[in-house]
């Protein structure tokens, strides 16, 4: 399955590298990075529905998350790709917000990788 | 304006010789002299000049009389003519064009006492057009000619012109003084036919102008025994009550000021009623009576729309309506007309409206709790107050007075010398002649002593007035009780016995006075005090009665005082005791007094002297209590403003709370997860060294060494954090120290952007940052120079945030920082995409307290606050550059 993990920190690659080498080793994942929402659509347009699930930061210079998923969900309607946010925001609001827009799923920093892990391979099946 | 005065007055012309005779006496003459001739020329303009005809007639006189003169070519009856139609038209302010036609007109005749009269009455005009500054070139031109003519008539009520303009347009007291006393001492001169009355009224009103009610009343008076005496038409009338209300209603006597207003309303006709209606609407306006002053006001209002009062009477009236809004608890119309107001009075330079439309101000601002335009409006009305009251105009108007006093007396010097001369001449001829007329000349030498005592007694006079000028002064300029007691007593001292004397000082809040220092023979007694109410102490009789109490020997008087005669609480038993009440419009400060052992040892002279000092030590009373109460107000208001610096700043610090928030999570994700990863791959690495894989121990090792590293990074980051808050939210410590500016802007970009996303979800912008590498460290107070990058910042997001609420298609808001490093300046520029400032406030946004930001929204501290952190703290600059496409504020810190 690919992955393609928005965040504008460098460092969230080599943290989903080591988290899931294990998984990427055996091939069960895959994962590309975009360091802004610009560069996810970006990705998504050349490499028309190869991603089925998208994990978001939201609070991003330039395009948000919440942006990002608005035109994610507006374009790809069939079938549309699984869209998980992931935030330091844990409020409410920002939840509401994110879910209004059609978000699959929302997880909150610090990230829990075992729950992540459960939340990823329940899609997968 | 609420005075008829000046108007009236340049109508006025030989109206006394006239007032005896009614309206219908007068147009007889007119009646029973039909021919066409210098006669009846002459006597209609006579009539333009009564003020018991209204101007519509007078305007059919003149122009009566400018046909007849032109038939019999009479030139100067034609520029008489022309010279009132001239002064009607700027009266409806329909221009001067027919002025400057009589002006040219005089100066090609030749007359000069008709240029003299054309130049008053151009005066009039201009300054009914154009204002009081330019009207007195032409009164003046008028005054020398009139001087030289020798014509007193038309000369005092020149002057009087001068005077009233003086007063009315310019403010300046101490001019119109001079003028009034100079337009009396003219009408003095002149027999039967005078302008006395005039000058009585103008008198009048300008000695309540700087708050002297009691020469007014006088002054009032004299006007209205002369009115009963001739039995003066209804304008003279209106004009008396005019003068009284407004004195009442200066002394602060609203009752009495109605009761006159009201009289003058019935006496006015209807031309005038505008302004007797706007002094009714003010005086009601301070009685809480608001619906009545409501009524009155809007009569002013309609009256005044056809009247040539218009530009002088709405700055007064706007100050009324002012007032009444804020007592009907309408504070935003209260704002409304005091705004106005301020705008007509500053061009007219009116001192009274200026202050009475501030004070409005300043109240309606208070009651809406905006304290700092309170504040603003509180000292304007204060300065504005303080130069109509002061004691500088006070002593100015009391020592021109001595002047026109010592001008008499010098009079009466060089008339005494000449008769002296002549004496000296006669006795000499008469010994050369007859030589024998010893007894006449012993008669002659015998009276030419007694001149010369008198003469010499003069002169110690003229003296005295002088050393009370200076005193006056000394007394004027002190502020505190101490020093005016002992510059008072010095000065005593010079001029009488005073082997006892003291000042005592009333306290409401004990009902006493106390006397803080007494002196007897030049010692300091202890202080002592007397309850107000001890019906045997004189001083507290003196202060209750507020009379005086003048004493030549207590042993035999005191029984008309007291009911027995106690002993003094300090030093000797006196013979002689003065105690004068110390009063200033009607407030009573305390009492002063003056005792000698000695029976009987004050003159006449003395005591009158002590009266003038007492007045001088009770205005400094009051301008030490003024001065006193400004002073605590000054200190709440510094005490308020420190409490705004520190809500600015507890402000910027909750903007920066909810920024931190989330800041700290992103690096806390990492330290926790890659911790989590290490405690995993460590695990991996003791079964890979157990099954002797080395090849994976080594990666797997350098793995975990990366981690550690990433882990360090982010712990140091969240430290960085954390310690940045610590820092804003600490009093700085002004100590500089060397500062990463580039760590620093960076961290305040980041900070303050959170903080803005925090509160607002929906808000996004584009954050570019373009750091100078060769920045570097340079010395500053970071906190500080934190605040105001974090200031600046704020500021930016909020106007780009503004503009993309009005989807305006294809705008990015757009966020930058830059640094660039110079030879000796290190400059940080903080620019935005937003709306930008408009060019007519942008010379206010350094200034404190102002803002754009909706109520509550913003102290109005911050710029003012980064001003002074960049310019005085580092003596560096700030300077801000902004159009329509943005802002862009750039700091300048010298790097040594």
């Amino acid at each position: 399955m690919k992955v393609l993990v928005v965040d504008d920190e460098a460092d969230v690659q080599t943290l989903f590298e080591q988290r899931f080498r294990k998984e990427i080793r055996t091939g069960e994942f895959h994962f590309v990075f975009a360091f802004s929402g610009e560069e996810a659509l970006h990705y998504m347009q050349k490499n028309n529905h190869e991603a089925i699930l998208i994990l978001s930061d939201i609070n991003m210079p330039g395009m948000s998350g919440l942006e990002l998923l608005r035109e994610i969900k507006q374009k790809y309607e069939s079938p549309p790709p699984v869209v998980m946010m992931i935030t330091a925001y844990g409020d409410a609001d920002n939840y509401n917000q994110a879910i209004k827009l059609g978000a699959d799923d929302f997880l909150t920093k610090p990230v829990d990788f075992t729950a992540l892990k459960e939340k990823l391979k329940g899609i997968n099946v | 304006m609420k005075k008829i005065l000046l108007l009236l007055a340049i109508f006025v012309c030989l109206q006394s010789s006239y007032a005896q005779y009614s309206k219908a006496d007068l147009l007889k003459v007119l009646t029973d002299h039909p021919a066409q001739d210098t006669f009846r020329v002459n006597y209609l303009i006579k009539l333009c000049n009564i003020s018991e005809f209204l101007r519509t007639e007078k305007l059919d006189f003149a122009n009566e009389a400018l046909n007849i003169s032109r038939k019999i070519n009479y030139k100067p009856g034609e520029g008489y003519a022309l010279g009132y139609i001239g002064f009607f038209q700027a009266f409806q302010q329909k221009g001067d064009s027919v002025m400057n036609a009589a002006v040219s007109f005089a100066e090609k005749l030749g007359d000069r006492e008709l240029l003299g009269y054309i130049y008053w009455r151009k005066g009039a005009a201009v300054a009914l057009l154009t204002g009081g500054q330019e009207a007195l070139v032409h009164l003046y031109k008028g005054e020398k000619i009139l001087e030289e003519t020798g014509n007193y008539f038309l000369l005092s009520l020149c002057q009087q012109s001068i005077g009233d303009v003086n007063f009315d347009y310019l403010s300046k007291y101490p001019t119109a003084l001079e003028y009034y006393l100079k337009a009396a001492s003219s009408a003095d001169k002149v027999q039967g036919v005078n302008n006395i009355l005039d000058v009585w009224f103008s008198l009048g009103i300008l000695y309540s102008a700087v708050g002297d009610y009691d020469k007014a009343l006088a002054e009032l008076k004299k006007a209205e025994d002369y009115i009963k005496k001739t039995g003066s038409g209804e304008t003279r009338k209106t004009l008396l009550y005019n003068s009284y209300g407004e004195t009442y209603r200066l002394a602060g006597k609203y009752k009495e000021a109605i009761e006159s207003y009201k009289l003058s309303l019935q006496h006015t006709p209807p031309e005038f009623s505008e302004v007797d209606e706007s002094n009714l609407a003010d005086v009601y306006s301070r009685v809480d009576s608001t619906s009545l002053a409501y009524e009155h006001a809007f009569r002013a209002f309609r009256l005044m729309k056809n009247s040539a009062n218009t530009v002088r009477l709405s700055g007064w009236l706007y100050s009324s309506m002012s007032r009444i809004y804020l007592k009907k608890n309408m504070p935003d119309s209260a704002l409304y007309y005091g705004q106005l107001g301020l705008k007509t009075s500053f061009p007219i330079n009116s001192l009274e409206f200026i202050r009475n439309n501030s004070e409005a101000l300043a109240n309606a601002y208070a009651y809406k709790k905006d304290f700092a335009n309170a504040y603003k409006y509180h000292l304007q009305y204060v300065a504005y107050r303080d130069s109509m009251l002061s004691s500088e105009v006070r002593n100015k108007t009391t020592l021109l007075q001595y002047n026109a006093e010592m001008d008499k007396k010098q009079a009466e010097i060089t008339q005494l010398n000449e008769q002296k001369k002549a004496q000296q001449n006669f006795l000499i001829s008469a010994l050369v002649i007859l030589g024998v007329i010893v007894f006449a000349a012993i008669l002659l030498l015998r009276n030419n002593r007694q001149k010369q005592k008198a003469n010499q007694l003069l002169q110690k006079q003229k003296q005295d007035i002088e050393l009370l000028g200076d005193i006056g002064r000394k007394i004027g300029s002190s502020l505190s009780v101490e020093t005016i007691i002992s510059t008072v007593y010095d000065n005593v001292n010079a001029l009488m016995d005073a082997s006892i004397f003291g000042i005592g000082i009333y306290h409401d809040r004990t009902k006493t006075i106390d006397f803080p220092s007494t002196y007897e023979n030049g010692k300091a007694l202890p202080a002592y005090t007397n309850s107000i109410y001890d019906q045997n102490r004189l001083a507290g009789l003196c202060y209750i009665s507020g009379k005086e109490i003048v004493i030549g020997d207590l042993h035999t008087e005191y029984a008309n005082y007291l009911q027995e005669l106690s002993s003094p609480i300090e030093g000797e038993q006196p013979s002689s005791l003065i105690f004068l009440p110390l009063k200033v419009k009607e407030k009573m400060f305390g009492v002063l007094t003056v005792q000698s052992l000695k029976k009987n040892a004050y003159s006449e002279y003395q005591l009158n002297m002590l009266r003038n000092i007492a007045i001088y030590a009770a205005i400094a009373l009051e301008n030490a209590e003024s001065f006193k109460q400004l002073n605590t107000t000054l200190t709440t208001l510094q005490h308020t403003q420190k409490q705004l610096i520190h809500s600015e700043k507890m402000a910027s610090l909750g903007e920066l709370t909810a920024g931190i928030a989330h800041e700290i999570q992103n690096p806390l994700n990492f330290v926790n997860n890659f911790s989590d990863i290490n405690k995993e791959l460590i695990v991996e690495l003791v079964e890979e060294i157990e099954s002797k894989n080395y090849d994976q121990v080594s990666m797997i090792a350098n793995d975990i060494k990366l981690n550690e590293e990433k882990i360090n990074f982010h712990g140091k980051r969240a430290d960085g954090i954390v310690k940045g808050m610590l820092q804003h939210s600490r009093t700085s410590t002004g100590q500089k120290e060397m500062t990463d500016i580039n760590t620093l802007c960076d961290e305040y970009l980041r900070l303050a952007y959170h903080g803005l996303r925090a509160k607002d979800k929906t808000f996004n912008a584009t954050l570019q940052s373009n750091f100078d590498d060769t920045t570097g460290m340079i010395s500053v107070v970071p906190q500080d120079i934190g605040r105001v990058v974090l200031n600046l910042l704020t500021n930016a997001f909020y106007a780009v945030n503004e503009k993309a609420k009005k989807n305006i298609p294809d705008y990015r808001p757009t966020v930058s920082v830059s640094t660039k490093r110079y030879p000796d300046n290190v400059e940080i520029r903080v620019s935005d995409n937003g709306g930008g400032i408009p060019s007519d406030i942008i010379d206010k946004i350094f200034q404190p307290f102002f803002t754009t930001k909706p109520t509550g929204k913003g102290t109005g501290l911050g710029l003012s606050m980064s001003y002074d952190i960049v310019t005085k703290v580092h003596n560096g600059d700030l300077t801000v550059n902004s159009n329509e496409q943005g802002t862009e504020f750039t700091i300048f810190l010298p790097i040594k």
